[in-house]
């Protein structure tokens, strides 16, 4: 200290001592105010930039959280609609199986075609099912919608014109995350396993790979018949020359009328029509194959005969190119353009007309199966009971392959969404932790600032009152 | 009685009276900032003899003096230079810190946020406008900030000019007022006494100067000072100097004597704070902001140039940066690239364009290889004008444009050719007949080549001028030639390079179409063997591919089948894959077992699907799939600032680009090309987190954390110096006050003193009166 204090040096020591003390008791009063112990960066440039580095860390992990929020309310809006899929294909399948129960009558089956066109139309809408104007399983093509319903050959098809790219969230650092399923690994999933015919006129499957998909259909058509009997068949003809059979190659014929019957190829015995009944001119004779030929009688001598009719046919997939059926092919390919379908036919077990659902299996998806069966039970074709019966379980096990598919991806959305949920819990912890770290830096401890403000306080009224005795005291107070 | 008696009680009663009188000058300038006190020298006034006796004369008053002590003060006045050099540092660097206000809501750190925020709500949704809005303004607000950042700095310099010009001019008032005090005392002080108001003065003026800039004065013995300031001579014993400002650039100022032209050396006072925060602190804080800015710019367009709008393709794009002519030739396209005065670094690589055609959706991919050594803006152009249906070219402000023809669109993504086999020479309808391996071949002048077409034999002949050099003919050259011949084109035949192989084909397809390869002397170079028969078939093989690449490099794949025989049927059919340098990739199953139209995976999540058809090894069937993990290895889009987010190059430049500021959903926000995919926006949103090269391995918040960081630890460091100085000025004030101070009571005390000895004298000036008049009334 000065051993010889002037006035000047007094004063300016004290009024130096008023205004620190009064800075420190201002610099309390911010930190209580804002509750932050650091105002600007330079009160503490470590612990600040410490601070900066927490904040940026809970800024990241506040936007994974906004992203988990987005892709936890897309999973279960998914998940519901997948529920709600899923009940649907399962009421179309028990009534398909009412269907198949041997029953039913025709009008009882255009019910069921009914409530399966019902079921496939509320199908169509879950699975063109948007939340927020975002298709939820078109992938990432969000034009339009993703199963669009086009008409190939007479048939209402579905087909997905979404595509398959899973859309990603960023969940975390360098961690993306898949949300939505594409619309066709659910509903339109290509898990092929064979080509399948029906069976209905005899054509099988050719040598060389097939392409294509879903359900197609082989149109085989009758062009001709001839008939050739024997002496004893002289007279009979083919009524309406053969324009209403439907046989193709050779079959044998028999006419016994001392049994009275008439037999068609190995079929059974049918019995012969009375002479002069409308039927003697236009006798329809078939067999269990579902084989047709329609015989005019009514010149007929009524001696037995035996003899063949031969019929004649083409294929096509497209019903406007038509290749002949020569019976002798093993391999005859088709190829429809407009759905890049080529199906190699092997045509030597052939015996009639009619169209053939041909079913690429594993490719079918569930809107063109449930639309395939009610159009069969609907029975525009004439089939009998028994044909309508083999077409439909033709198909039914592709209405089981897609139920599949929708619990699989109804269980693939539930993983999806717990593992978000995980995600969310652990970084909230985080979150909480970092939290607690910044305030740690950033938040003034109360008690120690009100102790630090009071003692500024006090040491300010002490500097102040010393200060103003120092001030006071001169000579002249006592001088006379 | 003599007159000694009179004239000692005079002589006293005058040096108490001289007494007084300086203390009363101490008193009235007790509180008189840079006062010395004054102290009245007296002396005993000699004696002499008289009647015999060595007798006093009395008191004399001999000087006043004043009390310094002059090494104090000239330690504070170095001082009040530390202290005042920084004060003003931190007053800088105060509202630097303000400018960059790491924490508060404004601050470019918190735009960061916002922005990478707003990106990854759109990547849930990327088709929905409103939500790219958002995204597009957080992006235009961090390019105000850094707009703001640069003036910011900028503004800074310019005020620390202005005070550095206005301080110099008070530095220039001092000098000639220390100056004209020299010269005042020089003329009082040969008179025998020392000027001390005079030198308080001065030393007051020198105190003031030493704010300003770091003085060394020196006293001469004749009493005049000299004043150094930087190591120039400001005020010499004759006269002084004006310093002068000299303006180097509106941010970077000298201070130098006037008439000098060697810079004044000035470390201290505000002047040197100034001058110090100019030279070196400012620059920095500049140079931080355009770096950030640059690596900013550069990262996200790089991803955004390489993605795709949701809307799809883009039909017309302008480049942001001029090319420049260099040469002053009035050309542009004589420039090298990497030399055409481009923002960003352009390297050796490759730069591949998609064109697709909008109706159909059909993909054609191409590939620009880029030299930075030799390729020139002509050059680019001409390659880029090059490619089907897409047009470029130079505007008259040298930015690059492109357009694509009406119907078709045009993008750089990374998304693989899904129709690869675009001649149909892999399985196709048409007859095929490709070259084993890929050009150039070694052909000889005058080499042939021999066909049997439908109208018969005919032969084509190759000649030099033909090729750039006939012994590396390439693929593309030889089917110029090929389709250029009348026999050729007349037969239905036509010729095109498949990535580099040569690949002869029927213009149409079918079983009907046939040629036979029959001979020529051409045919050993090409790795064919002469009568090889190639016919065409009703379906095609069609190659699909799917998926999206995820390797890490670039590369071309070739697909090749294995042997002869139909896609599903044939028994151990396979298709093999090779990849640039030969090696396979994959060999896939595509016999017996194999359904058409399904999905196979190739590699690094490229998938292919097969359709029905008959391939052929021996007419080597071969298509080739760019697979790109960058299409833009040689940085060209961000250099060229096309199709990129942001336009400009530093701090000061950066925006949002215009159209996109107009129209949100052109943001890239795909990398598929599909409306839904929100790849190129996690692609962003990744950035914020990577290390970023150019930022030394840093993330961009990092790095601005880390830029605002070192201006508070410089503030905070500049703050607790000048407190430490200020203490130790403030001791220094002190100690020069004690010894040069007035302290009242003592002089009140002296005064005191004082009046009691002129009370004596006069006292004794009666006694001796009165002895006097004793005398008088004997006589």
């Amino acid at each position: 200290m000065s051993i010889r204090p002037t006035q000047a040096s007094t004063f300016a020591f004290v009024q130096q001592g008023m205004i620190d003390n009064y800075a420190k008791l201002v610099d309390a009063q911010a930190q209580v105010s804002s509750g932050k112990r650091i105002l600007r960066p330079s009160d503490d440039p470590v612990g600040a930039s410490q601070a900066l580095n927490l904040r940026t860390r809970v800024d990241g992990l506040e936007r994974f959280l906004d992203a988990i929020g987005g892709g936890t309310r897309e999973l279960d809006t998914a998940a519901s609609v997948l529920q709600d899929a899923g009940g649907l294909i399962a009421e179309g399948r028990s009534v398909v199986l009412e269907a198949l129960n041997g029953s039913t009558s025709p009008a009882d089956r255009l019910v069921l075609a009914t409530k399966l066109r019902e079921i496939k139309a509320q199908l169509l809408t879950q699975a063109n099912s948007a939340v927020g104007g975002r298709y939820l399983f078109a992938g990432t093509e969000q034009r339009a919608d993703p199963f669009r319903t086009s008409d190939v050959h007479g048939a209402a098809r579905v087909s997905y014109a979404g595509n398959q790219d899973q859309q990603e969230l960023l969940v975390g650092s360098d961690l993306k995350m898949a949300i939505g399923i594409p619309g066709g690994e659910i509903f339109a999933a290509q898990e092929f396993q064979g080509v399948r015919f029906e069976g209905l006129t005899g054509a099988s499957l050719g040598a060389t790979a097939n392409q294509g998909r879903g359900p197609v259909t082989l149109f085989v058509r009758h062009d001709t018949s001839t008939l050739s009997l024997n002496a004893g068949g002289a007279g009979i003809v083919l009524a309406a020359g053969g324009a209403n059979d439907n046989v193709i190659g050779t079959h044998a014929l028999t006419l016994d009328p001392v049994a009275g019957t008439a037999t068609l190829g190995a079929g059974p015995a049918r019995p012969l029509p009375s002479v002069g009944s409308p039927n003697y001119s236009n006798f329809a004779l078939t067999n269990d194959q579902g084989d047709l030929v329609h015989l005019d009688l009514s010149a007929w001598g009524g001696t037995a005969t035996t003899g063949t009719v031969v019929g004649t046919g083409s294929m096509s997939l497209d019903r406007s190119a038509w290749t002949p059926v020569d019976l002798v092919s093993t391999d005859v390919e088709l190829v429809d353009a407009t759905t890049n379908t080529v199906l190699h036919v092997d045509v030597t077990g052939i015996h009639r007309s009619g169209d053939e659902l041909v079913s690429f299996e594993g490719t079918v998806n569930i809107f063109d199966a449930l639309e395939s069966i009610a159009a069969t039970l609907e029975n525009q074709a004439g089939l009998s009971t028994s044909e309508q019966d083999t077409r439909v379980r033709l198909l039914f096990g592709e209405i089981d392959r897609n139920h599949d598919n929708v619990v699989a991806a109804l269980s693939t959305v539930g993983s999806r969404s717990a593992r978000l949920k995980d995600l969310e819990e652990h970084y909230a912890d985080a979150g909480i932790e970092l939290q607690t770290q910044l305030s740690r830096i950033e938040d003034a401890d109360y008690s120690q600032v009100v102790l630090d403000m009071m003692r500024a306080e006090q040491t300010l009224q002490a500097t102040q009152s010393l200060g103003s005795r120092l001030m006071q005291t001169s000579l002249l107070n006592f001088l006379r | 009685m003599s007159s000694l008696g009179l004239n000692t009680g005079l002589k006293a009663l005058l040096a108490a009276q001289a007494r007084l009188e300086t203390i009363g000058h101490n008193v009235s300038n007790a509180t008189t900032p840079g006062y010395s006190r004054q102290t009245l020298e007296v002396a005993n006034s000699g004696s002499i003899f008289l009647h015999g006796v060595l007798t006093g004369t009395g008191v004399e008053a001999q000087v006043v003096r004043r009390t310094v002590d002059l090494l104090v003060q000239a330690r504070l006045a170095t001082q009040t230079s530390t202290v005042s050099r920084l004060e003003t540092r931190v007053s800088t660097l105060s509202q630097a810190e303000n400018l960059f206000a790491a924490g508060s809501a404004g601050g470019l750190g918190q735009l960061f946020k916002k922005f990478f925020a707003s990106l990854t709500s759109l990547s849930a949704t990327p088709e929905d406008k409103s939500l790219a809005a958002n995204a597009v303004s957080g992006a235009s607000d961090i390019a105000s900030k850094f707009n703001l950042l640069s003036s910011g700095a900028g503004d800074l310099a310019a005020d620390a000019v202005q005070r550095v010009k206005n301080e110099v001019g008070v530095v220039n008032q001092l000098a000639e007022r220390i100056s004209r005090l020299n010269a005042q005392i020089l003329a009082t002080e040969p008179g025998g006494a020392p000027a001390n108001d005079l030198r308080d003065q001065r030393e007051q003026a020198l105190q003031e100067l030493a704010q300003f800039t770091d003085v060394r004065a020196v006293e001469d013995e004749r009493g005049a000072v000299r004043v150094l300031v930087g190591g120039q001579s400001l005020v010499s014993t004759v006269g002084f100097q004006r310093l002068e400002v000299v303006t180097n650039s509106p941010t970077d100022v000298s201070v130098r004597l006037k008439g000098s032209n060697v810079d004044a050396a000035i470390a201290g006072g505000s002047i040197g704070g100034l001058l110090g925060v100019l030279a070196e602190f400012l620059p920095g804080l500049r140079d931080n902001a355009d770096q950030l800015a640059h690596e900013f710019i550069l990262e996200m367009n790089r991803v955004h140039s390489t993605g795709m709008p949701a809307g799809g393709p883009q039909s017309s794009l302008v480049g942001s940066n001029a090319l420049q002519d260099l040469d002053g030739d009035g050309q542009v396209t004589d420039e090298l690239l990497a030399q055409a005065g481009l923002p960003f670094e352009v390297k050796d690589g490759e730069l591949f364009v998609n064109v697709t055609h909008l109706a159909s959706g059909t993909v054609s991919k191409h590939g620009i290889p880029i030299d930075a050594a030799r390729t020139t803006v002509g050059d680019l152009v001409n390659a880029l004008s090059a490619v089907p249906n897409l047009g470029a070219s130079i505007d008259g402000q040298g930015r690059l444009q492109l357009q694509a023809d009406s119907g078709f669109g045009f993008d750089f993504s990374t998304r693989l050719d899904t129709t690869p086999d675009a001649v149909g020479s892999f399985g196709g309808g048409p007859a095929t007949l490709g070259t084993p391996a890929a050009g150039p071949f070694a052909l000889a002048i005058g080499d042939t080549l021999d066909f049997s077409g439908p109208l018969g034999p005919f032969s084509v002949a190759f000649q030099p001028q033909q090729f750039q050099s006939i012994g590396q003919a390439t693929a593309a050259e030889m089917a110029a030639v090929l389709n250029a011949d009348g026999n050729f084109q007349a037969n239905g035949l036509t010729a095109s390079d498949v990535g580099g192989a040569l690949v002869v084909q029927t213009s149409t397809g079918g079983p009907a179409q046939s040629f036979t390869l029959t001979g020529g002397t051409a045919v050993a170079a090409l790795g064919w063997t002469a009568g090889s028969f190639a016919q065409g078939q009703n379906l095609q093989v069609s190659p699909v591919i799917s998926g999206a690449y995820t390797g890490g490099a670039n590369g071309v794949w070739t697909f090749r089948p294995s042997g002869d025989g139909t896609i599903g049927t044939t028994a151990g059919l396979q298709v093999d894959v090779f990849d640039e340098r030969g090696a396979r990739v994959a060999r896939l199953d595509v016999g017996a077992g194999y359904q058409p139209g399904t999905e196979l995976v190739v590699a690094d999540g490229v998938k292919v699907a097969f359709g029905l058809g008959n391939l052929s090894a021996t007419n080597h069937d071969q298509f080739r799939l760019d697979v790109l993990a960058d299409s833009d290895t040689s940085d060209l889009l961000p250099a060229l600032g096309l199709g990129g987010l942001f336009v400009g190059s530093d701090a000061a430049t950066i925006g949002v680009r215009a159209d996109i500021l107009e129209s949100p959903e052109l943001l890239a926000t795909s990398k598929s090309g599909a409306a839904g995919d929100a790849g190129n926006l996690l692609r962003m949103l990744q950035l914020g987190e990577d290390a970023v090269a150019g930022l030394g391995g840093q993330s961009f918040t990092a790095h601005y954390a880390e830029v605002s960081g070192g201006v508070s630890l410089e503030l905070a460091s500049a703050q607790d110096a000048a407190e430490s100085e200020s203490f130790l000025q403030q001791s220094l004030a002190a100690q020069r006050d004690q010894v040069s101070g007035v302290n009242v009571d003592e002089e009140l005390a002296r005064m005191i003193e004082a009046q009691q000895a002129y009370s004596a004298a006069g006292e004794y000036i009666r006694v001796i009166n009165d002895l006097t008049a004793e005398l008088m009334n004997i006589l």
